[in-house]
């Protein structure tokens, strides 16, 4: 579902400064494929498939990850030149690239430990919750059957009855054997907030429980449906265009 | 692995000390639940925490600690008898600094990414 996104860098430095070219970052974003259709390729790159981004009268540079199938935007800006200038010293400070796991396992998963590659784990935080939006976006009544979402890492439920509808959530994230570190339980606040996230309800109004014998997994029972995918993404995107991703980035 | 017939369970005498015992109290009146379920219980949990720590050290594959609901009720057992055969084998549990070592020899081998 997510296969554009800002680096952390991107969003912490040129976003906020951005007084022209809001607008265009929306467009980018809400394209959500990794395709790009520009061919001009950075003259700065130091890896293949990084292009010229323009935007309006500003310019930036976009990176097409293959492995992970995302097209990363770099780096932008409200003016031309300066904005070229600002990417090429970028990649002088080794900074214009996301951070990302080095030994990536392509089309699984990332391998090094939660926390040290924050583009990595931004990313697999955004698919995990946009896929589980996405399946969870299609049970519309009580009278369905439960629709589950897996992804291979991460476990989610969603069922109804009558106008009680309960998420059960497992609580660790668990990796192909090769990702010997990646493995970890969430805390209450993370799966609290893949639940407001996905529903956009208060957590107050919900009523989390443990069910017995199984430290795994989560149940939070609340009134109504969840949001539709396309709302969680245009929600994340207003979010991080309004400033406030980062602190949201680093809570996912 | 709940289980009712408490009548057919072996005794097993422990020391707590008060802070516990008080707890086990609170708990098992609040509830309403005989303080052996909770133990029971209790354990359970305690199992199944340890179960990211140790899978690789046990050797369990990866689905031994990603279960539904329906089998969730597998993941002691499995983690149980794969430390039984460990114990047998004269392996034990991996101490802190052989952890560390593990973590910095995983890092030695990590390529970091280029640019």
């Amino acid at each position: 579902m997510i296969a554009r996104w800002p680096t952390g860098r991107c969003v912490e430095d040129d976003l906020p400064g951005l007084r022209q070219t809001r607008a265009g970052i929306r467009g980018f974003l809400e394209q959500q494929q990794p395709a790009w259709s520009g061919h001009e390729q950075f003259a700065g790159a130091t890896r293949p498939d990084t292009f010229t981004f323009h935007n309006g009268d500003g310019r930036g540079a976009v990176w097409r990850d293959d492995r992970r199938g995302v097209l990363w935007l770099c780096s932008t800006s409200d003016h031309h030149d300066a904005g070229y200038e600002h990417a090429r010293a970028l990649v002088g400070d080794g900074r214009l690239y996301p951070q990302l796991d080095g030994a990536y396992l392509d089309g699984h998963s990332a391998t090094v430990p939660w926390g040290q590659c924050s583009d990595e784990d931004t990313l697999e935080a955004l698919r995990f919750t946009g896929g589980a939006s996405k399946m969870l976006g299609r049970l519309t009544g009580p009278d369905q059957a439960p629709t589950a979402f897996d992804n291979g890492i991460g476990w989610i439920r969603l069922s109804a009855q009558d106008d009680i509808w309960r998420m059960t959530i497992r609580r660790n994230l668990a990796y192909a054997d090769e990702a010997c570190e990646r493995d970890r339980w969430l805390s209450v606040a993370e799966l609290e907030r893949v639940f407001v996230e996905l529903t956009g309800q208060d957590v107050e109004e919900a009523d989390l429980w443990a069910p017995p014998h199984d430290q795994f997994h989560i149940n939070i029972d609340f009134i109504g449906g969840p949001h539709r995918p396309e709302d969680w993404l245009a929600q994340r995107i207003a979010t991080l265009l309004a400033g406030e991703t980062q602190q949201a980035l680093r809570g996912s | 692995m709940p289980e009712t017939k408490s009548a057919a369970k072996p005794v097993k005498s422990i020391r707590m000390s008060e802070p516990y015992q008080d707890a086990l109290n609170l708990l098992s009146a609040y509830e309403g639940t005989p303080e052996t379920a909770l133990i029971e219980e209790a354990l359970d949990l305690l199992v199944q925490n340890r179960a990211l720590t140790y899978r690789r050290a046990l050797g369990l594959p990866r689905e031994a600690v990603a279960p539904t609901p329906e089998t969730v009720h597998e993941v002691v057992p499995r983690i149980r008898e794969a430390m039984r055969e460990a114990l047998a084998g004269g392996m034990h549990a991996p101490r802190e600094d052989e952890r560390v070592q593990r973590l910095r020899e995983s890092a030695r081998t990590t390529e970091p990414i280029a640019g």
